[in-house]
């Protein structure tokens, strides 16, 4: 219904320009007039000024004419030629409906039209319109091109040279340059009939230009909004995965506890020894509190404790996944590691993000061999995570750091989170890579005696 | 004294070693414990136990590395996993080594107990199947015990049964019965009965074929 409302609407525009272009010489009957009148003034003064004005007049009228015809039948035509898929198809359907009906006014109507100039510049138009404006509906475009071209091409018409190539052949354009072989100023017209239609073709070639690039920038304004609305939707999907994550590992860790109370509890019920109540009983109750004690933890980010390193790595190593043929994880732990000021949760998954990755990364050897040291600097906590995977290259290593970059096609959660994480925990975080030989990330945490700890 | 049944337990949180044990204990039956995977698989060496309840996560030494181990030495005893993922691939890894079932935690003692004795039936069976030099594992992941089972069960009934029917009847664990049913469906031994009701997904029910 809509449809059909729209092909009624293009027609009865199309229809009204070509109307507008059959009648126009009958409309300007008196401009018509007047031009005749300042041809004779010329003759009479000898001025060949105003012969020129007279054939600037002329271009204009011829102008409007010609565009009218050409844009009526584009738009006359309009849904007809959306459904030729081809460009050329396109142009060549259109450029012939035109010329027919250019032969129609010429044979039948009272009135001459310059046929050779209307034609040219009418496929100009159309190869235009067609190539470089390919959005439909773009009327405004259309009609400026088409006016440019359109009034490039009529001033061919009033260039004395160019009579022989059938060229100005209409009664008044022959007029004029007639009289202007009186007045001996052909070279004028012919002079000024070129300059006009080289200007005038420039200035279409710069328009198109114009638009042409304008296009791109829309293009380009619009790809970027696209980019960074799947680099949000990415953002917002690596903050869900990584909470998902905690809340995975959050959950496992709270079901300990949980068997301890669920367990004894249950076991309650049935002991009949008096003797087991009060040890049921307390051991309830502390795991209660350690699972009231993991909660804040996961809770507030910020919510740290005194942490001992073998309670971290005991923590990381229950997590990290089951060990298989194709990969071997070994561990070097020093002796005396020392106690540390952190959120237990939040490190030991930023640890864990780490490892992961050193497990995801591909290797070119044999086999992927992961090892992890753990040792204690001057007071501080060193851990090193090392794999003999592919590496990182230089170009890749400076943009690893930022949000959502992934090498392996992931979320690319890991290294942005883990050094916000350690960074909230005074560490700091450093990787060195060299490419097909591995990567190694350290990680640096004070022990707890030199970080300020609040209550 | 030698009908005394032993289990052994093995977790890296002592209070889960403890509560466990103190369920074993309860229950009539030897504990030892171990708080990692190596000293377990030492334990089991020395002690012989009917039954080995072990934890998924454990650092060092994890569960299915430790179950792998304990199944290379001993083909009877029975091993429960003690495990907070539900998800089926996963706890088929652990079949696979040889786990013959698990436990989900949290447990409550009498559910804990009741799977305790199923496991300790498999495992006599399997000790029988051995004397009588039958096959223990018929193959990767599946034990002749549990299958006799899981098959005697599903002759008892008269009406089809879902898994998780099943998994009451026999005392399993939903996913060991599920890969069970599995194996007999590739046998065919067992069929599907995919049956619609008025809302949601069709329940499925499976028979013997006789």
């Amino acid at each position: 219904m809509s449809k059909f409302r729209i092909i009624e609407k293009t027609a009865i525009v199309g229809m009204t320009l070509l109307f507008l272009g059959f009648q126009l010489p009958s409309i300007s009957e008196a401009l018509w007039f007047n031009m005749v009148v300042d041809v004779r003034k010329a003759i009479v003064n000898g001025d060949s000024g105003h012969l020129v004005l007279t054939a600037a007049i002329w271009s204009i009228v011829s102008m409007l004419q010609g565009v009218f015809l050409l844009l009526g039948t584009t738009i006359f035509l309009g849904n007809l030629v959306e459904k030729i898929s081809m460009k050329l198809g396109k142009v060549l359907f259109q450029g012939f409906s035109y010329i027919i009906i250019n032969l129609v006014i010429q044979e039948y109507f009272f009135f001459e039209i310059e046929l050779l100039t209307n034609i040219l510049a009418g496929i100009t138009t159309l190869f235009l319109i067609n190539y470089v404006v390919t959005e439909k509906g773009y009327y405004g475009r259309n009609f400026v091109l088409s006016l440019q071209v359109f009034f490039a091409f009529q001033w061919l018409n009033i260039m004395p040279m160019l009579t022989f190539y059938n060229f100005g052949v209409s009664d008044l354009a022959g007029s004029i340059k007639i009289v202007s072989e009186y007045l001996g100023s052909t070279s004028v017209l012919n002079f000024i009939g070129l300059a006009f239609f080289i200007s005038l073709l420039f200035s279409t070639l710069i328009t198109t230009f114009l638009f042409l690039t304008n296009d791109r920038n829309i293009a380009i304004a619009k790809e970027n909004y696209e980019k960074q609305l799947t680099l949000d939707a990415m953002h917002a999907k690596i903050v869900q995965t990584r909470v998902y994550e905690e809340i995975h590992t959050i959950t496992h860790d709270l079901k300990t506890p949980l068997v301890t109370i669920r367990g004894l509890n249950s076991l309650l019920a049935l002991s009949k020894e008096p003797e087991k109540i009060m040890e049921y009983t307390e051991r309830v109750d502390n795991a209660a509190e350690k699972m009231s004690e993991m909660i804040s933890g996961f809770l507030y980010e910020k919510k740290r404790r005194v942490v001992s390193t073998e309670e971290i790595i005991d923590y990381v190593r229950a997590q990290i996944p089951l060990e298989d043929e194709s990969q071997k994880i070994t561990f070097d732990f020093d002796e005396h590691l020392p106690l540390l000021y952190i959120n237990k949760v939040r490190v030991s998954r930023a640890i864990i993000n780490v490892i992961e990755n050193a497990i995801l990364v591909q290797t070119i050897k044999p086999i992927k061999k992961i090892h992890i040291r753990v040792y204690d600097n001057n007071g501080y906590l060193i851990i090193e995570i090392e794999d003999n995977g592919i590496g990182i290259s230089k170009s890749q290593m400076e943009k690893i750091w930022e949000v959502g970059y992934s090498t392996k096609a992931t979320t690319g959660l890991g290294l942005a989170f883990v050094r916000k994480v350690i960074e909230d925990n005074n560490g700091t975080v450093s990787m060195s890579s060299e490419e097909n030989e591995g990567t190694l990330v350290k990680i640096t945490l004070p022990n707890e005696t030199m970080v300020d700890q609040e209550e | 004294m030698s009908d005394m049944k032993r289990i052994l337990v093995i977790d890296d949180e002592p209070d889960i070693v403890y509560t466990i044990s103190e369920i074993c204990k309860f229950a009539g039956y030897e504990v030892v414990s171990a708080n990692e995977g190596l000293k377990g698989v030492e334990l089991l060496k020395e002690h012989n136990p009917n039954l080995v309840i072990v934890d998924y996560h454990m650092p060092k030494y994890d569960g299915l590395s430790t179950v792998k181990k304990m199944r290379e030495i001993d083909d009877t005893v029975a091993i429960m996993v003690l495990t907070v993922d539900e998800r089926q691939e996963i706890l088929e890894k652990f079949m696979l080594v040889g786990a013959t079932d698990f436990s989900l935690k949290p447990v409550k003692a009498p559910d804990l107990i009741s799977r305790i004795n199923v496991n300790l039936q498999i495992n006599s069976m399997q000790m029988k199947n051995k004397e009588q030099e039958q096959s223990v594992f018929v193959e990767k992941g599946i034990s002749s015990a549990t299958l006799q089972m899981i098959m005697t069960y599903l002759e008892e009934q008269k009406e089809d049964q879902t898994i998780k029917e099943i998994s009451k009847g026999v005392e399993l664990a939903y996913q060991t019965v599920h890969r069970y049913i599995q194996y007999l469906i590739d046998n065919n031994q067992v069929e599907l009965v995919s049956v619609y009701g008025k809302v949601g997904r069709p329940l499925n029910y499976y028979r013997l074929i006789k």
